[in-house]
């Protein structure tokens, strides 16, 4: 009977129903990238208009600038999608332990028998696992579409198609982009482990919490010293993977080859990788500490 | 029986439940005379040096710190500000406390002009306040320290505190004045939107700066944003070659009073703040 019983209930999969939470609550996690990428989208039709014009400009360039014409933008959508995802990841994650306590809905949450490590790290998911997987399958179908209308209209005109794919790499590009993407999440994992802890935290005034004392500590180092290292620093966290994981390109133009230009293994070597994800798993289980004792505000 | 007076007993509300409108200033503003005081380490060699230079930049290399600390703060206040007013009308819907606050006798309209005064008044009052106590403090550091050189005296002539204090009130007032629509569109959608009021807020003009990218390649719109942050000090003063402001000459309130942009940017603030009235009177607790 007992067995039987068992049989008949599912399992409560915990995890995957409160990172189904978070997804329902916070709307924004999805909808803002998508709607981003839609209006990009939108623009790169219009733009069509003038593509045969403009590959014919790009024929007389040299080869650096005529590919950098060319990807402009695919790299451009794939750039504003990502930058969506950071900014809606970092107010999400101000959002995530704060929110629940202000509208009370806490105490509901906490009367179900899911652990605050489980619903620290699912909501820790959103930003490291989900908003990446989701984002990279937004840039595929852009990129996919971009790369067959540029196609269509090319061959509709007298320009041909040969230039569009020599230079737009769609599957190296992929996969260039989905190590890139991991890249970042690792890479940014303190500064939304960072959140997530003001967020279980602070009373109010989140965003100041996390922002202001970064801001204060460059200003003291400025006025104290007239240096800027550790202002210099929190720029290394925002963009510094870039420079580990990828070859930079020389003279700004975007690599002949996308997966030539990776270094996983200066990326894995670098200290700052790990000491940043020490950081991470230390500002997640002081949140889930944290959350155990928090009360509504 | 005294005047009830609303107005009045909103805005303290405002600065009752949102603390950080003066702590943030504060905070930062207490680390400029550590910072500053570090600094100050060599510096009697350093002003000999300078007062070799021409007046215009002995102004501007003495005045330096100075103003980097007015600017911090000025910054900091207007980082505050938007936080505040994105929250201000989205926060009491969100721990339901617009139901106790719609039950008194103080109409929607009063409750918004007096969520608006805060970044338009109250904010450029407190942080002007701070702006000027923390530049004393540094000078009367500075003063300590060059007192044993003789050369105390240099740092208050070359910045004139009560100069550089109508100088400072005339650019917070002319900020304020050109930042209205932002706190107006703020306060909009903070009694709009349901969730992601900072979202809702930046991400239209930010894909519409995109979408303009790629469909025109050209940037207009965003430099508009551009202007309409950073604009005011361009018509509001006449800078000199070094960047900075060290007369009162130098004020164009003119120029500043005649730029469309202003009154474009009043126009709208007053929009958005009627629009905000009119969405709190059917709001409910979210």
């Amino acid at each position: 009977m007992a067995a039987e019983l068992r049989m008949s209930t599912p399992e409560p999969r915990p995890v995957y129903w409160s990172v189904q939470r978070e997804l329902w609550e916070n709307r924004s996690v999805y909808i803002a990238p998508i709607v981003v990428a839609s209006f990009v989208m939108f623009g790169f039709l219009l733009s069509l208009i003038t593509l045969p014009h403009r590959m014919q400009i790009a024929l007389a360039m040299d080869a650096a600038k005529q590919r950098a014409t060319v990807s402009m933008p695919f790299s451009f959508i794939a750039g504003f999608t990502m930058l969506t995802a950071f900014v809606v990841g970092v107010f999400y994650c101000l959002d995530a332990l704060h929110g629940e306590r202000r509208d009370r809905s806490i105490l509901f949450w906490k009367s179900l028998p899911v652990s605050d490590r489980v619903a620290v790290l699912s909501k820790a998911s959103i930003p490291l696992v989900v908003l990446p997987v989701y984002i990279f399958t937004i840039i595929v179908g852009a990129q996919l579409i971009m790369l067959m209308l540029s196609t269509v209209v090319l061959m509709g005109s007298t320009q041909s198609v040969a230039i569009l794919w020599t230079h737009v790499k769609f599957f190296q590009g992929i996969i260039a982009m989905l190590y890139a993407l991991i890249a970042i999440a690792l890479w940014h994992a303190p500064i939304y482990g960072w959140l997530l802890l003001v967020s279980a935290w602070a009373k109010r005034a989140t965003f100041l919490w996390a922002f202001l004392p970064f801001f204060a500590i460059s200003i003291l180092e400025r006025m104290a010293f007239n240096s800027t290292h550790f202002a210099k620093f929190v720029q290394y966290r925002l963009i510094g993977w870039f420079a580990q994981a990828f070859n930079a390109p020389t003279h700004g133009s975007p690599p002949v080859d996308p997966l030539a230009a990776i270094t996983l293994g200066k990326f894995l070597s670098t200290p700052g990788l790990w000491i940043g994800l020490i950081f991470a798993a230390a500002f997640i289980a002081a949140t889930v500490r944290l959350r155990r004792n928090r009360e509504p505000i | 029986m005294t005047e009830t007076r609303p107005m009045f007993w909103s805005v303290r509300r405002e600065l009752w439940e949102n603390r950080s409108l003066f702590i943030a200033p504060l905070a930062v503003a207490a680390m400029m005379p550590f910072g500053f005081l570090i600094s100050t380490i060599g510096m009697p060699q350093r002003r000999r040096a300078v007062l070799l230079l021409d007046p215009v930049q002995q102004r501007a290399l003495i005045g330096k710190p100075y103003d980097v600390a007015a600017t911090i703060l000025i910054v900091t206040a207007f980082i505050v500000a938007v936080f505040y007013c994105l929250d201000a009308l989205h926060g009491e819907r969100r721990d339901r406390s617009i139901l106790f606050w719609k039950s008194l006798p103080v109409s929607d309209r009063t409750t918004v002009l007096a969520k608006a005064t805060i970044p338009l008044v109250v904010m450029p009052a407190i942080i002007f306040a701070i702006i000027v106590v923390t530049q004393f403090i540094m000078l009367l550091l500075s003063s300590l320290v060059l007192l044993q050189s003789g050369l105390a005296g240099t740092t208050w002539t070359r910045f004139n505190l009560i100069q550089q204090s109508l100088i400072l009130l005339y650019g917070l007032i002319a900020l304020s004045l050109w930042h209205a629509p932002i706190y107006g569109w703020m306060l909009m959608v903070s009694s709009w939107a349901r969730r992601a009021t900072f979202l809702w807020a930046v991400l239209p003009f930010f894909t519409i700066a995109m979408f303009e990218r790629i469909a025109l390649g050209s940037s207009r719109f965003g430099l508009m944003l551009r202007s309409r942050v950073m604009g005011f000090a361009a018509e509001a003063f006449a800078f000199n070659k070094y960047g900075s402001i060290d007369s009162l000459t130098q004020l164009t309130p003119g120029r500043f009073l005649s730029t469309p942009g202003l009154w474009i940017g009043l126009i709208l603030a007053a929009i958005f703040l009627a629009a905000a009235v009119r969405l709190r009177r059917n709001r409910e607790p979210i």
